[in-house]
Parts: structure tokens; C-alpha cells; sequence
């Protein structure tokens, strides 16, 4: 008998497992779901149904977000009566991984943040709908090019940008008066940036050069991104061949190592948060980081900002990030999925839904960061900004390998040229999967 | 009441089997929440499984030897052999040696034990922000102590030096888990036998052998059940690291369960995340069933099975 019954269990649990197998393998298509093509026409006929929006509490459930999420979501409701939106949200870090997950096991939600760095591998796994057949063709004109490409996969725009970001340089003008340094230039090269770092730690308590090497590889890059070189080449094929040997690249690493006695101690585990904690505190004499608009640091009088120092200084650039909206390919209702999308990503709202930079002129002209002089040089960089790797599927994996690529060089004592022969290595059988 | 048997019925199985209804919805509860997924993970494992592709092709064990035959897995085994190995031992003396301290406290033994459990209260991840500032090279109190104190004379890189990095987070785990020794040996010290160590302390029996050969024999239970959950739970331990250094410098503090997170969702890899989290738990059965195959042993023996 109780070989009966574990024999039974046995089953059971095989049972389930294949029906789960079924469920959230094979190719992922939409005839999974069960079909949405009835049940568009159902829809558009006027019966109803619930959008999901699913994004991060951090820019969802505080104010004033939220109030905004309440008015986007009535506007909606208005235009598409029978409709609602249902609004869900986790923290940052749960949200990230939360929303994998929900890809992985086929329960995407139908709208939902994607943050731009994923958006390759979600499009190419056809989880993404391509929303040329929603959305008139000039209507993606009004975004910053640059960030707009940041979402279009295989000549179909899956995403609508929604903000961006990129990093600026800060430097603490009483430390570099302290250093003998002009408080009203600061670096423009990579060689200055060296040169001003030095006389910072050898003239002053505080520590030259800081950025967020710890939190990941690519918004330290934004000091590489500032000058023309990319990581990487992507064919019209896909195909990546990596492009580190260059003397540009290795004149980066270089320019890091010759830093090195100037950052401040803990620079490889320190994120963006902690650099620009300590950068306010008066520990570093000059940073690389964001708008520090979760510091006080517009409270100082002693903050200077530039552009991100270039290899010559003839180039502009930085490190670009942000996040897109998409529509999931499974969704029953993608009219009514990308209209909300289109709402919640138009300036009006979108210049109010969030800590960063929407992703259009005219969202930039509406935002209150527009208004606010102190911000007129971080709009003037984000114009230079773009991804710290041209898009492939592979950004991630690419991303720590230069990451680990650089802490060999600055905290393993690998010589520059070993770790980017070995990075070279590394990116081919990365990109061979 | 005439029973079914003896109006000649034949009684369903169930009935028969008391044992096999009292364990029915635990074990489909368990089967449900811990078998499955186990059996699921194991399946997936065999899978080219990526968030890259809509296809999830069949690799059998390609994973697995993509995982074995990488250039990290070896530091990385090794990384969580030392996080493991050296911060249960470390656990284990510091919370034995505290328990039999306070146990031997005339006063304040309640007071200390109180103090004593607050590390283990402290979740997880305010821990690692508070020591990571604490340990912070420039800024941090720990640092400005040493210094002050004239232990060293320049900060200490207890996060940014690939050799210290793995040590320090060793540390500040053993202070969070010593709590949890210090309470089950504590538990275990209320049963000691006192007519034994009073009697060998009689015959002239120093402290260290009436440790020896009377306390320790009757802890050994105790320390074998705690040290198997500890090491399994240092093992799979995530949290702390993950605040605290995210597995770096150059890789020097990352372990299987950094490794794992790391492939799923950062390179959103689950099938080659699903063959690494199989080769943890084949570590952890490898502890776990000895020791559970002792403590069934001993159970028959006593007559509970």
C-alpha cells in the first residue's frame, strides 16, 4: 500500500511537471496564450478587460508619482471605457528580477518598464510586440534619436523610450583651490583628469578621482564612452567582434591605473550612491556621477560641473541609460496596451513620472529639471550620451567582462596589455554561445 | 458501534494507514513547494534555457560542462569552500566558548544572553550596510580605531584587497551567526549532566577535562545538528555579500549562490543558473546525508523509528 501511494505521488509530481514544461516551453509564441485574436475583436467591441502595468515602486507608489500613475490611468479609462489599468510595482531589486522571472515562466505583464540593457534579449526572444502596426511611423520622431535606437530590434520598434540618463563630471572648487587648480576649469582630457586628480591627493587630505567602478562596469565607461571608441563592432549580421585592442582602449585602462593612488580606498565595491555620498562629505576631490539630485549637493556653493573628460578632449560623450515601455507580445488587448503606454510616455506625464530625464525634447521642456539652471550642463551632455556597448544580446555578459577586465588591472596587478588580451579572449567565447 | 471490519466491509486504505493520512498533506505540501521545483530545476539544467531566445533547445549535460570547464568555476568553489569551511569553524569555537562563558556567569547571565542574540536579530541586509560603513577604509569607525589605537598605521583594505575581501565578509557572518551556536549549545548546556562533572571534579578532573570528556560528549549532538544547518545556510548565504561587495573584487568574494543570481538574472542564463544551483545542492546533500543518515541510525536504535 504505501508503494500505492508513492507510486501515485510520483505520478503526480510528473504530471505537473510536464504540464509546467508544456506550459512555458517550446518557442514561446503567442498561440500559448491562448490566442488574442478573438478576444481583441471582444475587446474592441467595447466588452472590456484589464491592462497590467507592472514597473518599480521606487518611481510608482511615492508621491508625487503616483498621483501622476492615478491621472494617466483615468485618462485611459476615459478613452477606453469598460477598460482599466491595473498599476503593480516592486522595489528596484525585486523589480529586476521579478520581471525576468515573469518572462521566463511566460507571465509577462501587459505594460511594463524595461530597462534598456535587457531590451535586446526580450526582443529577440519574441516576448516584445512590435508596435509599428499601433503606432504611426512619426511618431517615435520626438525622441532623442540616440535613445530611440536604443529600442528598435531588427528594424522593428519594440519599446517607446520613456527616460534617459547619462553621467556629468563634479569637482569640489575649494579642494581644487586647495590644489592650485583654476576652480573655473575643470579637466577636459583624460590626461588632465590625471594631471588635476594627482595634485588633489598630493596637496590636499581629500582623494582626487572617484567613480562607481563597484556597482558595475558601464557607467564608470563613461569616461571611454566620451571618446569615440566602442568595445565592441556588431556586423548587419549580429556577428560582435571585439575591439579593445585599440590604443584608444587601452589608453582608458591606462588612464585608470594611472589614477589608481588617487581614488578614494574602497573604489571597487563603492556604487553611484556611496561615491556621491562621500563626494558631498568632501572626501573626493572630483567624480564622475549623475544629477546627485538624492544628495544636497545644490545646497553647496563649492560644486563645479563639465563634460566628461574625452582621450583629446575634441569628444563628447557619456555613458546613456534609461528605460523604455513595452508591450508584451502575449497581451489580449495591444491597442489598448500601447495607448496606455503611448499616455503614460507623452511629456505631460511622463515629465512627472520620474527621477530621471524623459526621453524627448519636448518631456525635457516640461520637466521642472528644465527649468533649473542647475541642471543646463547635464542637459547639454545627455545630448552626447549613448550606450556604454553597442546593442547585442550579449550586453550584460560583455559588460562584466570588462568589468573584470579593469579590477585585474587596478586591484589583480595584471598588466594592461594581459587583461585585454585575455578580455579579447573572454568577448569571442562570450559572443560564440 | 460495530466497525466495518467486523461487519465484513472492506476498510479503504487510508484508514488502514493512519501514518499515511497524518503525513498526506505534508507531504503534497512539500512536494508542491520543495519537490517540484527541485525536480524542475533538475530538468532545466539539461536545457539551453535563455531569456536571449525563444527556442530552449535540449543540451544534455552542456551546461554543466560549460560551468565545470569555465575559468571561474574553480575560485569560485573554492571562494565558497573557505566561506564556508573557515566561517563555520569560526562560528562553531566563538559561540561554544560564549555559551559555556555566560552559562558559567554568577551574574547577568540573563542580561548577556539578551545582548548575545541581537546580531542574529538584525536582518540581513542592515547588517551589511552597517559594517560596510563601519569597515568603510576612509570613513569607517573600525579604521579610525586601529589607527587611534596604534594597530596599524595606514587604513586597512578590508573590502578593496582581493586577499582581505573574502576574510572580512567571513567575519562579520560569524558575527551575525555566532548568536544562533551561542543558543542551541546554550539549550544543550540545560541538560548537562551535573552529577557527572560533579563527580569527575571530584576524582580531580581539571576544567578543560571535565570540557572534554564529559560537557563536549553530551554538546556533540547539538554541535552536529547545528553545524550541519549552519554550514548548509552559510553555503547558500546571499544577501550579505551581494550588499556588501556583490561578489568582487576581481571575483575574490564570490560564491556559488552569487554565481547563480549573477547567471539567471544578470546574464539571464537560467539553464546554465539551473546546473550550478544542482552542483550546490549536490555540495549540500553531500554534507547533509551523512548526517542524516546518522541521526535516522540513531533514532532506530532509541527505538523512535
Amino acid at each position: 500500500m504505501k508503494k500505492r501511494h508513492l507510486l501515485i505521488l510520483v505520478l503526480a509530481l510528473i504530471v505537473s511537471l510536464l504540464a509546467a514544461c508544456s506550459g512555458s516551453g517550446g518557442t514561446g509564441s503567442s498561440e500559448d496564450s491562448g490566442g488574442t485574436g478573438a478576444e481583441d475583436s471582444a475587446a474592441n467591441s467595447g466588452e472590456g478587460g484589464t491592462i497590467v502595468f507592472y514597473g518599480f515602486s521606487d518611481w510608482m507608489d511615492t508621491d508625487p508619482y503616483k498621483e501622476q500613475y492615478e491621472a494617466a490611468k483615468a485618462q485611459f479609462e476615459e478613452e477606453f471605457p469598460g477598460f482599466t489599468v491595473e498599476l503593480q510595482s516592486d522595489p528596484w531589486g525585486d523589480w529586476e528580477q521579478k520581471y525576468k522571472t515573469m518572462f521566463a515562466s511566460g507571465n509577462a505583464a501587459d505594460v511594463f518598464m524595461v530597462n534598456n540593457p535587457d531590451f535586446p534579449s526580450f526582443a529577440n526572444s519574441g516576448n516584445l510586440l512590435a508596435l509599428g502596426d499601433y503606432v504611426d511611423a512619426g511618431y517615435f520622431d520626438s525622441f532623442f534619436p540616440g535613445v530611440n535606437g536604443m529600442y528598435v530590434w531588427q528594424n522593428e520598434q519594440m519599446a517607446i523610450p520613456f527616460t534617459t540618463d547619462c553621467r556629468i563630471l563634479w569637482y569640489n572648487k575649494d579642494i581644487f583651490t586647495a590644489a592650485g587648480l583654476d576652480p573655473e576649469k575643470p579637466p577636459t582630457t583624460w590626461e588632465e583628469l590625471v594631471t588635476y586628480a594627482k595634485a588633489i591627493e598630493e596637496k590636499t587630505d581629500s582623494y582626487g578621482f572617484g567613480m562607481d567602478l563597484g556597482l558595475q562596469e558601464f557607467p564608470a565607461q563613461s569616461l571611454y564612452c566620451a571618446s569615440s571608441g566602442d568595445i565592441i563592432e556588431v556586423a548587419d549580421d549580429g556577428s560582435v567582434t571585439p575591439n579593445v585592442n585599440t590604443d584608444e582602449f587601452k589608453g582608458y585602462m591606462n588612464t585608470l591605473l594611472e589614477m589608481k593612488p588617487t581614488f578614494e580606498a574602497d573604489y571597487t565595491i563603492l556604487n553611484h550612491h556611496d561615491v556621491a555620498k562621500l563626494f558631498v562629505e568632501g572626501q573626493m576631490g572630483i567624480i564622475i556621477g549623475n544629477t546627485l539630485n538624492d544628495t544636497d549637493i545644490y545646497d553647496k556653493e563649492w560644486y563645479g560641473q563639465g563634460l566628461i573628460p574625452s582621450i583629446d578632449g575634441k569628444t563628447n560623450g557619456s555613458f546613456g541609460g534609461g528605460f523604455g515601455i513595452s508591450i508584451s507580445s502575449e497581451c489580449k488587448y495591444p491597442e489598448q496596451a500601447v495607448r496606455f503606454a503611448q499616455i503614460v510616455t507623452s511629456p505631460e506625464y511622463c515629465s512627472k513620472l520620474i527621477s530621471d530625464v524623459p526621453a524627448s525634447e519636448e518631456g525635457i521642456a516640461q520637466s521642472e529639471m528644465a527649468k533649473d539652471a542647475k541642471y543646463d550642463l547635464y542637459f547639454e551632455q545627455i545630448q552626447y550620451a549613448r550606450q556604454a556597448e553597442p546593442k547585442t544580446l550579449y550586453y550584460a555578459e560583455i559588460d562584466m567582462a570588462v568589468y573584470d577586465a579593469v579590477t585585474e588591472v587596478l586591484v589583480g596587478g595584471k598588466s594592461v596589455d594581459d587583461a585585454v588580451a585575455a578580455l579579447e579572449e573572454n568577448i569571442k567565447s562570450i559572443t560564440a554561445k | 458501534m460495530i466497525s466495518m471490519k467486523a461487519q465484513g466491509m472492506a476498510v479503504p486504505a487510508m484508514r488502514r494507514q493512519p501514518a499515511v493520512r497524518y503525513l498526506a498533506p505534508a507531504t503534497v505540501i512539500m512536494a508542491a513547494m520543495l519537490g517540484f521545483p527541485i525536480v524542475y530545476n533538475l530538468v532545466l539544467s539539461f536545457y539551453q534555457w535563455t531569456l536571449k531566445s525563444s527556442e530552449h533547445p535540449f543540451v544534455g549535460l552542456g551546461n554543466y560542462i560549460e560551468i565545470l570547464s569555465g575559468g571561474k568555476f574553480v575560485q569560485i568553489f573554492v571562494n565558497s569552500i573557505i566561506w564556508t569551511g573557515v566561517g563555520v569553524l569560526l562560528q562553531m569555537v566563538i559561540g561554544i566558548g560564549l555559551a559555556l562563558f555566560v552559562d558559567n556567569l554568577v551574574r547577568g547571565k540573563q542580561f548577556m544572553r539578551i545582548i548575545l542574540l541581537v546580531p542574529w536579530i538584525i536582518p540581513g541586509v542592515v547588517t551589511a550596510l552597517m559594517w560596510k560603513w563601519l569597515l568603510q577604509s576612509d570613513v569607517g569607525l573600525i579604521n579610525y580605531l586601529l589607527m587611534e589605537s596604534g594597530i596599524t598605521d595606514d587604513n586597512t583594505l578590508f573590502f578593496s584587497d582581493p586577499k582581505l575581501a573574502l576574510f572580512t565578509l567571513i567575519l562579520v557572518n560569524t558575527w551575525k551567526a555566532v548568536p544562533f551556536w551561542f543558543l542551541m549549545i546554550t539549550a544543550g548546556l540545560q541538560t548537562k549532566p551535573d552529577d557527572q562533572i560533579e563527580a569527575a571534579r571530584l576524582d580531580g578532573a581539571g576544567v578543560v577535562q571535565v570540557f572534554r570528556h564529559v560537557t563536549l560528549p553530551h554538546l556533540s549532538p547539538v554541535i552536529a545538528s547545528t553545524g550541519v544547518l549552519t554550514t548548509i545556510w552559510t553555503l547558500n548565504y546571499f544577501d550579505l555579500i551581494w550588499v556588501m561587495t556583490k561578489g568582487g573584487p576581481a571575483n575574490a568574494t564570490t560564491t556559488l549562490p552569487i554565481f547563480i543570481y549573477r547567471e539567471a538574472f544578470e546574464f539571464n542564463d537560467f539553464g546554465a543558473s539551473a546546473a550550478c544551483a544542482v552542483l550546490s545542492f549536490l555540495i549540500v546533500a553531500s554534507i547533509s546525508i551523512p548526517y542524516m543518515r546518522k541521526m535516522f541510525s540513531n533514532l532506530k536504535s532509541e527505538g523512535v523509528l
